[in-house]
């Protein structure tokens, strides 16, 4: 004996409430949805047939009662036995005339959306072909419906009637249900008209403003558009397009900067019905800039209606569109290029990534780019002018603690630490190939430096500078370095200070740990941290001739303000020194002598 | 800088990506609480450098900070924090056993260590063994992995088990080497056709089902896996086991410059990677050069700027590339069989030339 499955119409609400649809305001969009599909399908037998939806509140509060018509195919009774009162069973999945493009609906679900808000709802509905009488098809929340046919003689079409809960009353009052059918409804090619009384009002325009006449009513429309509907004020704004995806709209470029992080959310409409207007995976990653509002017919949307499946039609089209994107700004940069100073003055860090992602981009739009460099922000081009050999630091840890130095040598150091920037200046090659980059620390720089020529201020300095610091880890130099006015420079290895991390790790680590990380160690590759001493500089000289204790205490105190400059960390010894040190010399210098 | 500035500093880590910029300020953190934070601030600027290095392509410094943390589980202070710490030692014990020169009873020990911190925790040890399954089945002990997955798969998932969606693909992997291309597929529907995602969800059951679907002859469904995670996966780093499954998956359907956009795209990333991950690329970079040379293209292949051939070897210097490729891919081989004293490295590298051999063209 076989059974059938018991479905509980309340649990299954609750389940596409809370986990399918984003919002209990969609059955407005599914009710749309159903009159657009009824009276498509009625076109596809009377192609000059005039259609239109029709939505009407009747009163207000609770007991308020919305009816949304179309004069479309309408459903016979077999037809609502079958497709209204059987989940999942879609007419639009081989009941309805084949039509190009298919219909909006297709998983059978949407009408119980409007159980969402309304406890009851009826269907009056007349097939088109009128051989039966219309038929009132009332269903409940607790499962049960019924079906009568009706005396009376009504046109072709189908009218849904909500009655509506209290709570979703004062919610979906009038004003909301017109703001809803506006956001859902805007681009249907068929009038959807509010009714009060008397008066009719059609709430949208039917019409793309990317599908207006060229000229400056068109411009217009499609900025207003994007206030209105997309919520920026558009800097800029292009066609965008993929034949694969059946795609058409506008890309708008925003007039503020947008943030990698944040998720772009693109509206998209399909088949005239709005979709969603966080859609994000439309564009590649590296549009991220950009926001669309596009129509398309063929991508396919998940089963709440709100967003893109996820399949190789949406990849492809998505790489389509990524080229639209680049044609655009390829053009732009050949015969726009202010147009184009434009969205990088504004937006270069969005097109920085552009130009990581296309080696053509690259070459057009490198030149337009300024890095951050410790002579402050300057064009590659700048950069590309002092020397074919760019300095780098690939981060900003590494470059903080080289700029400084950088500076007083008169070096140039590009930081290569915020977002993109290092992946860019490692292709630098690709818009010059005599340009080299070179990564550089401290350390690097100290190598350069020359002996000074008096060996008894060395032979002074350097005895005297190992006995003060003989307490930390660090080699010590004696070098001539510009500018004069710098005393001293702190450099640690990148490697070192790793190596003294996984020191610090395997002391601490059981016998198993400390084995692993021993397999890790290289101690040779890791050389100590540099203290150079500038015998250039006046103070540094006179701290050679003073000798003693001032000398050993000066030497700490100059050690640790090394370290400051090189914002490296500071331990209890440094800051002890830093505190102590300094006043000891200005006592010692009160006093015209040692403490 | 008192503990406030400390934890400006963590703070900053914690909202950097996982690059070499968020490795850095995380490096900058936790040497600064070592000298003057709390006890926290030292564990959290190790946990958050754990979580940079390991999905930023850098295993051995995730390693070294991680062995810190562990070191102090036990401590009344870092009570907040063992799960995390279990959490993340699942990370750690995976990319144990890619390092050849931590040897077998390290690993297994370390294995151990793992299983019995999850047990004593009350956690479940599912995700731990499913992670020597894998490692079983890397060292070619086909039959022994497939026991350990069985018992990890009849153990409960709890809170410290990977994701819905990530589990799959793991145990996708196991599979596979068992050559039973319909149990991958069965073990990955959830992701496939159920829309389960994560944060390199789908894209790496997407790239483990491709070989599984050429052995079935399931082209157009390859196809579409394809082309929806190539173009993801190359943006994401951390994924070069992923990316050699691209490169195989498209020099077996006669797409050898989609391949070399592939490679050059992603080589710079898997500098730093551990080197099992390392031999999977070298392997299909090397297929790759090959296939270029023998079809007479003159694709190029970008030498990234950190790598030891920039500046004295062409991009399309094929032959020079494919003989660095190779001997790489051998090196790497030789030293993971020595390690596990087995010869399966070398027979992947023979397999993977006779799947490529076996053309299934697909336009894509």
């Amino acid at each position: 004996m076989s059974h059938r499955f018991q479905v509980s119409l309340d649990g299954l609400i609750e389940l596409l409430s809370n986990h399918l649809y984003s919002s209990p305001a969609v059955f407005v969009r599914e009710l749309l949805q159903n009159g657009v599909d009824a009276v498509e399908a009625r076109r596809v037998l009377e192609p000059d047939h005039g259609a239109e939806i029709r939505v009407e509140l009747h009163g207000s509060g609770p007991g308020a009662t919305l009816a949304f018509a179309d004069n479309g195919i309408g459903l016979t009774e077999e037809q609502a036995h079958e497709f209204l009162a059987t989940i999942g069973r879609s007419a639009k999945r081989g009941e309805l005339p084949e039509r190009d493009g298919g219909y909006l609906g297709q998983f059978g679900v949407g009408l119980l959306s409007c159980f969402v808000v309304a406890k009851e709802v009826v269907v009056v509905s007349r097939a088109l072909d009128r051989t039966e009488a219309p038929i009132e098809w009332t269903g409940r929340v607790d499962g049960s419906y019924s079906v009568r046919r009706l005396e009376s003689e009504i046109e072709p079409g189908t009218t849904v009637y909500l009655r509506l809960r209290p709570d979703a009353a004062a919610t979906f009052d009038a004003e909301r249900l017109r703001e809803l059918i506006r956001h859902y409804g805007e681009l249907l090619p068929l009038p959807v008209r509010w009714v009060a009384g008397e008066t009719e009002v059609q709430l949208n325009s039917g019409r793309a403003p990317w599908d207006m006449a060229a000229g400056q009513p068109r411009s217009h429309a499609i900025d207003e558009f994007a206030r209105v509907n997309v919520g920026i004020d558009p800097l800029d704004s292009f066609e965008i397009s993929s034949e694969t995806g059946g795609v058409r709209g506008i890309a708008y470029v925003g007039s503020q900067r947008v943030n990698l992080v944040t998720e772009p959310g693109h509206r998209v409409y399909l088949k005239g019905m709005l979709l969603s207007d966080s859609i994000g995976s439309l564009l590649p990653r590296w549009a991220f800039f950009l926001r669309c509002v596009v129509q398309t017919d063929h991508l396919r949307p998940t089963a709440s209606r709100e967003d893109l499946h996820q399949d190789e039609l949406l990849a492809a089209t998505r790489r389509e569109l990524g080229e639209s994107i680049k044609r655009t700004i390829i053009r732009m940069a050949e015969v726009e290029p202010r147009r184009l100073k434009r969205w990088i003055d504004v937006h270069e860090s969005g097109m920085k990534l552009v130009a990581c992602a296309d080696d053509e981009l690259y070459r057009l739009l490198a030149p337009h780019f300024s890095f951050p460099t410790n002579q402050g922000m300057l064009p590659l081009l700048t950069i590309l002018d002092r020397s074919k050999e760019i300095a780098f630091a690939p981060t900003t840890v590494a470059f903080r603690q080289v700029a400084g130095v950088a500076t007083g040598v008169d070096r140039l150091v590009v930081s290569g630490g915020y977002q993109h920037d290092r992946e860019l200046l490692e292709r630098v090659d690709l818009y010059d190939h005599e340009v080299t980059l070179k990564e550089v620390s401290l350390w690097d720089f100290a190598q350069d430096f020359q002996e000074p020529a008096d060996r008894d201020l060395v032979a002074r300095l350097d005895e005297g500078c190992r006995r003060a610091l003989s307490a930390f880890d660090c080699r010590v130099l004696v070098r001539d370095f510009t500018p004069a006015s710098v005393p001293a420079l702190y450099g640690a290895d990148p490697e070192a200070q790793r190596e003294k991390d996984l020191e610090r790790a395997a002391e601490d680590a059981d016998e198993l740990f400390s084995s692993i990380l021993g397999n890790l160690s290289r101690p040779e590759a890791a050389r100590s941290p540099v203290f150079c001493l500038n015998a250039s500089n006046p103070l540094v000289q006179g701290v050679a001739r003073r000798g003693g204790e001032a000398a050993e205490t000066a030497f700490q105190v100059l050690y640790v303000h090394a370290l400051l400059q090189a914002h490296e960390p500071l331990g209890v010894r440094e800051r002890q020194i830093l505190e102590g040190g300094l006043l000891d010399l200005i006592e010692m210098g009160m006093q015209g002598g040692d403490a | 800088m008192s503990s406030n500035e400390c934890e400006e500093l963590i703070r900053r880590a914690d909202n950097a990506n996982h690059d070499p910029e968020g490795i850095a300020l995380a490096e900058r953190a936790m040497r600064q609480a070592d000298l003057s934070g709390t006890f926290e601030q030292r564990l959290e600027a190790r946990m958050i450098l754990t979580g940079h290095a390991t999905f930023g392509g850098s295993p051995e410094i995730a390693l070294v900070a991680f062995t810190w943390c562990l070191s102090h589980y036990d401590e009344p202070d870092a009570r907040a924090w063992r799960a995390s710490i279990l959490w993340n030692y699942k990370w750690i014990l995976r990319s144990l056993y890619r390092f050849p020169q931590f040897t077998i009873q390290q690993c297994e020990r370390a294995h151990e260590d793992a299983m019995r911190r999850f047990q004593e925790a009350g956690y479940s040890t599912r995700p731990v063994l499913l992670i020597r399954a894998i490692e079983l089945c890397r060292r070619g002990e086909i039959d022994a992995s497939r026991e350990v997955l069985d018992a990890s798969l009849a153990l409960p998932r709890d809170s410290r088990a990977d994701c819905e969606a990530c589990e799959p693909e793991q145990i996708a992997t196991v599979l596979e080497a068992t050559g039973n291309w319909q149990d991958v597929l069965r073990a990955s529907d959830d992701v496939l056709h159920r829309g389960l995602v994560c944060a390199e969800q789908p894209e790496l059951t997407h790239a483990m089902v491709l070989h599984s679907l050429c052995e079935l002859d399931l082209l157009d469904e390859a196809r579409r896996y394809h082309l929806i995670s190539f173009e993801p996966t190359l943006s994401m780093p951390s994924l070069t086991t992923a990316v050699a499954r691209h490169v195989l998956f498209l020099l077996r359907t006669e797409n050898p410059e989609r391949a070399a956009e592939a490679v050059s795209a992603y080589w710079g990333k898997t500098l730093e990677e551990a080197p099992d991950d390392r031999f999977d690329f070298a392997v299909s970079a090397s297929l790759l050069c090959r296939d270029l040379q023998a079809a007479g293209l003159e694709t190029e292949i970008r030498v990234p700027r950190a790598h030891e051939l920039h500046g004295t070897t062409s991009g399309r210097d094929l032959a020079a590339l494919g003989a660095y490729f190779d001997a790489e891919s051998a090196r790497l081989a030789d030293a993971f069989d020595a390690r596990n004293g087995t010869t399966h490295y070398r027979s992947l590298m023979a397999r993977h030339a006779e799947d490529v051999a076996r053309r299934m063209p697909v336009r894509l």
